[in-house]
């Protein structure tokens, strides 16, 4: 250890203590700069994308609630193909009828293994219940909403 | 100028010790400020953040439509049903309400639904002189942005549900 002249406390050179000082402004604009300016994108991302997934939710919630006949409903359909995988193909098929007239061909659905269309990460999920587990029930409609927005929607009908 | 180094170079040879930490005290004020200002400077670019709200307020807007027990959202009995429209409340009085734009609002609202099978249902404005300027969105310079989304939702018409969509565009003034 190298004292100064008195023997008390460190002798560091000038140089090396501004250097020191400096390299320590570095770190704390790194600490306080960093954040701001590599995640302002995903924050306002973010906070988006909850918003518009609790719009969305109310989607897959008429989804489930929408009659199938007069003593049926989606939800049931889904419930008799978690009981009986062999009801896949009526869920499918009404499933699809549903979302291909309202979105065309630019929506995602997927069901636990089925997937209906390109579920991508803008996709809402909702739990469904199954026998004590739960099974995610996800729908993406960005695509139609991006194609709204930009003029191009007629390439989904 | 030699008189006023020679005046130095006396007083470093008198008190030179007293001469060089007041020396280094210059160089250390020097510095100290230089660290200080920048501090502030780094503390202040950090804080200093626009916060684009827009499109929060237009997702918002979507989803007090849905949400809100005074929109048009269906409640059975005393439950609310979120995903279904009470067709006896979709009506520009109760959008109005629904809404209640305070003056000087900036927000106009388009909602048009219809049954699955195209047939129209209903088509209404709220604050008509702001949805008007949709016509300016997505042009350079444009003073509106606005917000285009498309909704599956169920109608109950009597007690019965249908299958309809709900298509929203929400304009609002950029300031």
């Amino acid at each position: 250890m190298i004292l100064n002249k008195k023997g008390v406390g460190f002798a560091l050179p000038r140089v090396y203590s501004y250097l020191a000082v400096f390299f320590l402004l570095v770190i704390f604009a790194l600490i306080f700069l960093t954040p701001f300016v590599i995640d302002e994108k995903e924050e306002k991302i973010l906070l988006l994308g909850e918003i518009s997934s609790k719009e969305n939710v109310f989607v897959l919630n008429a989804y489930l609630n929408t009659p199938v006949s007069d003593s049926q409903s989606v939800s049931d359909l889904i419930n008799l193909w978690l009981l009986d995988s062999s009801n896949e193909e009526e869920l499918r098929t009404v499933s699809e009828e549903i979302f291909s007239g309202v979105y065309g061909s630019c929506y995602g659905l997927s069901l636990d293994d089925i997937e209906l269309g390109n579920v991508g990460s803008d996709r809402v999920c909702i739990d469904y219940p199954n026998f004590g587990e739960m099974i995610e029930i996800c729908l993406d409609i960005s695509e139609y909403d991006e194609k709204l927005e930009s003029g191009g929607v007629e390439e989904c009908i | 100028m030699e008189n006023f180094l020679c005046g130095v170079m006396t007083l470093f040879k008198k008190g030179q010790v007293f001469a060089e930490e007041n020396v280094n005290m210059a160089v250390d004020g020097v510095f100290l400020v230089v660290v200080l200002t920048l501090i502030v400077l780094i503390f202040m670019t950090a804080i200093d953040r626009d916060i684009d709200t827009l499109e929060i307020e237009q997702h918002t807007s979507v989803y007090r439509l849905f949400s809100s027990p005074n929109c048009f959202g269906y409640s059975d009995g005393d439950v609310f049903v979120p995903g279904v429209i009470d067709l006896t409340r979709f009506n520009e009085v109760t959008l109005n309400g629904c809404f209640s734009l305070p003056d000087g609002k900036r927000t106009g609202i388009e909602l048009k639904l219809s049954y699955l099978d195209g047939t129209e249902i209903g088509f209404y404005e709220i604050n008509k002189e702001v949805v008007s300027q949709k016509i300016r969105c997505g042009l350079e310079n444009a003073e509106h942005d606005c917000l285009s989304t498309r909704k599956y939702v169920l109608v109950s018409d009597g007690g019965k549900l249908k299958k309809a969509i709900l298509d929203i565009m929400v304009v609002n003034d950029i300031e």
